[in-house]
């Protein structure tokens, strides 16, 4: 009874103030709104990044050689990776593909159009390893990786390029000039930021390294181990033998790199975290200095209504009544804003997949009671002090109050 | 046994260097039932005594007996619940809240001593200071002495046995004042004991009896029968 009373008196005072109590709650609406935005655009991004790493497998061991470039051709790369290589790791137990792999740009042509992409010069187990499925057509043979065959494969983005609307299939392009025929199109993958699937060409390894590139050693051996198979035992594992075919000495560096893909979206999602992080932090801070507003307009409010207080208590108020009557009007006011911030935070995530096709927002479902808590827990850590200030006000001095 | 009973009541405020003696050493009683005015120059000491009897401030020395309790000491939540249920206030300046309509207003003592159906026993009240036409108005709707009668019907909901008056009439004319002491005088006729401070006389013919203080001391008691009987004397 007295408590509904008192949260309509809340309600009452509020709005006759509406101005002042709508630029006091923005502060907390701001607050509650980016908090809700950047945890759902964060958890969104983590989500694709870590979905396209598993999109590749995450039984996948990629190994190149010892050098500083990125899918490095330039000089110094190390030249030691060999096919040999890659058919030792095959005999590894816990191995199950093995797909060598040189990589090269080159200015790719059909008819007039022209483009310059990723030549990729692999062989059939590929397209498994990678979880690289064939959209049109096929991928090459082994038949046709063991006879130098020039046949080519591309991916949607390339094939999109060069020839538009035309059936690629069977049809003749040029890659450095040599003349490849097309046989399949990969399926879309989406861009991983860092490589681009779906812009590549993919043709017979040994054409690439002998009639294409010159290439004599490998740039990439990539592997998947069985289900079930420890990654970190199947890395030690391939270090072991590696070090072994390329003959390192106790103590001396590795001459090549071996990334798995657990660790890596591990690695990525500790990355888009703390950057999620920090962006909470940002919106936390904007929380608090819209708690301070609260408290600041709480403080005028009990000045204002020094004479109020007077006459509740000389009615019979005990402190803790008016303490209670304070609370409850920071707590309208924070939880007024904290609900405004998630009908914010919620249409910017709205908004954000509208214009944003590369990944989406996501709203986590907790995020929005957990808003409603943090603008209730600021209200009354913000509003306490004012109220205790009311409460504790003595009744004749309150009362004399001009 | 008296409803009010002082014993040497002291208030002293320090302002500093010098010491301002509000009341000094008073000493009376008050019978149930009673209308009492209380009279005095301004600085008297009128005001501060009011607030002590209504358990608003409290004496610096001295006891205050409230129908027999000493309540000099009480815990400030005692003292709130005291104000509540036994002490109805009515103020010169109304001291109405703001933004609440006059059942509302009404409501407040109810409210804080947790009474059931607040909003009949508020009805109830309103009708018998006249203002049942008026529930739903503010105070800002209401002229003055509506006003003092809707603060007189929130002093009177709570069924206390003492409403202590702080020149309830200072601010309305004449005629308004005398509708406010009428009703007044209907309270006391169903045994509710008053106090009223007041610089009027109309006022204080009123009343069956009259203090004066004077410099936070009491310096008359006299009883209206008195009076009349001096001036039948002086005749
Ligand atoms: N809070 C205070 N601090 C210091 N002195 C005070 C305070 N309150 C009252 N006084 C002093 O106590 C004395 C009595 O004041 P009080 O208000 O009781 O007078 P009063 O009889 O009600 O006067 P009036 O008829 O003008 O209302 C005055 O001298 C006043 O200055
Ligand atoms: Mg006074």
């Amino acid at each position: 009874m007295l408590f509904w009373t008192t949260v309509k008196v809340a309600f009452r005072s509020l709005t006759a103030n509406k101005l002042r109590s709508i630029l006091t709650a923005v502060g907390v609406i701001i607050g509650v709104a980016s908090v809700i935005a950047v945890s759902g655009v964060g958890a969104g991004a983590q989500i694709a990044i870590t979905g396209d790493i598993k999109s590749m497998g995450t039984n996948l061991l990629l190994i190149r050689p010892g050098q500083r470039d990125y899918r490095g051709i330039s000089a110094g790369t190390r030249q030691t990776m060999t096919l040999k290589d890659a058919e030792e790791l095959l005999k590894l137990p816990m191995v199950e593909m093995v797909a060598p792999e040189v990589v090269s740009p080159a200015q790719v042509k059909y008819m007039n159009n022209n483009t310059r992409t990723t030549v990729s010069g692999t062989v059939v187990t590929y397209f498994a390893v990678r979880s690289q499925e064939i959209g049109l057509g096929r991928s090459f043979t082994e038949g046709e990786v063991n006879s130098l065959a020039r046949v080519a494969v591309l991916g949607p983005q390339t094939a999109e390029r060069l020839f538009g609307a035309e059936d690629p299939l069977g049809k003749s392009i040029k890659i450095n000039g040599v003349s490849f025929r097309v046989v399949g199109v990969t399926k879309p993958k989406g861009d991983m930021g860092f490589f681009n699937p779906d812009d590549e060409v993919f043709i017979p390894l040994l054409v690439a390294m002998r009639q294409l590139f010159g290439f004599t050693s490998l740039h990439w051996i990539n592997c998947t181990i069985y289900d079930g198979a420890d990654i970190h035992e199947a890395e030690k594992a391939v270090v072991a033998l590696l070090r072994k075919c390329h003959r390192l000495q106790e103590g001396e560096d590795n001459d090549f790199f071996v990334r798995n893909m657990s660790d890596a979206i591990d690695t990525l999602s500790s990355v888009t975290g703390a950057v999620t992080l920090l962006l909470m932090t940002v919106a936390g801070i904007s929380l608090i200095v819209g708690g301070i507003g609260i408290m600041n307009i709480m403080l005028v409010s009990v000045t204002e209504r020094t004479r109020e207080i007077g006459v509740r208590k000389a009615l019979g108020a005990r402190d803790r009544d008016i303490m209670r009557q304070f609370l409850l009007e920071a707590l309208a006011l924070s939880l007024t804003g904290g609900l405004i911030g998630i009908a914010f935070g919620l249409s910017v995530i709205v908004g954000f997949n509208q214009f944003f096709t590369q990944f989406h927002a996501v709203t986590d479902p907790a995020s929005v009671p957990l808003a409603f808590s943090v603008s209730a827990a600021v209200g009354v850590f913000f509003g306490w002090y004012p109220a205790s200030k009311a409460s504790r006000l003595d009744p004749i001095e309150a009362l004399r109050y001009e | 046994m008296s409803i009010i009973a002082t014993e040497n009541i002291a208030k002293i405020y320090n302002m500093g260097e010098t010491e301002v003696r509000a009341l000094d050493g008073v000493t009376f009683r008050i019978e149930p039932g009673e209308m009492t005015a209380m009279i005095g120059a301004s600085g008297s000491g009128k005001t501060t005594l009011l607030s002590i009897l209504g358990c608003l401030d409290r004496s610096s020395s001295g006891h205050y007996f409230l129908d027999g309790r000493d309540v000099s000491n009480l815990h400030k939540d005692d003292l709130a619940r005291v104000r509540n249920r036994q002490i109805g206030f009515v103020f010169q300046n109304f001291n109405l809240l703001p933004r609440m309509t006059a059942l509302e207003n009404v409501e407040v003592p109810l409210l804080y001593g947790g009474w059931s159906n607040a909003k009949d026993r508020s009805f109830e009240a309103l009708k018998r200071v006249g203002l049942a036409n008026r529930a739903k108005h503010e105070p800002n709707q209401l002229s003055g002495g509506q006003r003092q009668r809707l603060a007189l019907a929130r002093a009177l909901v709570t069924e206390p046995s003492i409403i202590l008056a702080d020149e309830p009439t200072g601010n309305l004319d004449s005629r308004t004042s005398e509708e406010i002491l009428d009703l007044f005088a209907e309270l006391n006729a169903t045994g509710v004991t008053l106090l009223v401070v007041t610089h009027e006389h109309m006022v204080a013919e009123k009343c069956r009896r009259t203090l004066q203080l004077r410099d936070g001391r009491i310096v008359s008691d006299s009883r209206n029968g008195d009076r009349q009987k001096m001036e039948a004397e002086a005749d």
